[in-house]
């Protein structure tokens, strides 16, 4: 008898995979991380000042963190915004450029072709 | 019917530019080196030529460029490298190509964006051939 073995799920990697895929793509976004950051953040406070830890010093850590984290998400926006206007104005040029070179191009072709009509000898009478 | 030429020396990413082009359902031929490319220009009207700078030589890309314009002014090219200069680009545009990309991994975001240049690069065609014939 065959010791027959069943294929390998694959239906249930392939999920995961996407979840992860798509959690990837939702936290792409800077102000996302840092709200990912912000809610990591207070629930790390929450258990400090649960426990009796330390409060003050789970409060500093926390002003601190979401300080920190916003100068970070705030120059990683910046620099989004800066990338996209330079894309946007790289367009923008190519757009111009190209119309200009079809609009020379033709009339190249154009006075070339009229150079040749010149060119040809007249028929005799 | 749109023709497009695809031109690539390396068949895994020529099949990958044919893919991307025959999604916006023109039909498409293919090319495996500079010269065939040229030679095939020459032989057929293309409304779009998409093809790897670097082929036989290093910038054979602007040579197929330079015969498709030759050929008609209104074909559009779009020129694909992995090795990619501001100094290529500019003279590529200077040519006249529609657009310059730069292939940065084998991955789907630069598949996706020649995907995405394709209907443009044909509507404008589309538009400069009716300027042209109302001039």
């Amino acid at each position: 008898m065959k010791n027959e073995q069943p294929p390998p799920d694959t239906a249930i990697v392939k999920v995961v995979l996407a979840f992860f895929e798509k959690a990837l793509d939702v936290l792409k976004p800077p102000l996302m991380k840092f709200f990912v950051v912000l809610i990591v953040t207070l629930l790390l406070a929450f258990v400090l000042v649960r426990n009796n830890i330390n409060t003050q010093l789970g409060f500093v850590l926390v002003i601190m963190v979401i300080v920190l984290f916003a100068i970070i998400t705030a120059t990683l926006q910046y620099a989004e915004m800066r990338l996209h206007y330079t894309k946007l104005t790289e367009e923008e040029l190519k757009r111009a450029l190209r119309d200009t070179v079809t609009e020379l191009q033709a009339e190249k072709k154009e006075s070339q072709r009229q150079h040749t009509k010149k060119k040809k000898p007249r028929k005799k009478a | 019917m749109a023709k497009i030429l695809v031109v690539d020396d390396e068949s895994d990413l020529r099949g990958q530019l044919k893919w991307a082009a025959e999604g916006t359902g023109r039909e498409v031929i293919e090319a495996d080196n500079g010269k065939q490319a040229i030679k095939l220009i020459q032989e057929h009207n293309f409304d779009l030529v998409i093809t790897d700078l670097k082929m036989e030589t290093e910038s054979i890309g602007l040579d197929v460029l330079k015969a498709a314009k030759e050929k008609d002014i209104l074909t559009q090219v779009i020129v694909i490298t992995a090795y990619g200069t501001p100094a290529i680009s500019v003279d590529a545009m200077r040519l006249g190509a529609f657009d310059y990309l730069e292939r940065s991994a084998p991955g789907t975001e630069s598949l996706e964006m020649i995907r995405l240049k394709v209907p443009l690069a044909l509507d404008y065609r589309n538009a400069k051939q009716k300027e042209m014939r109302m001039k």
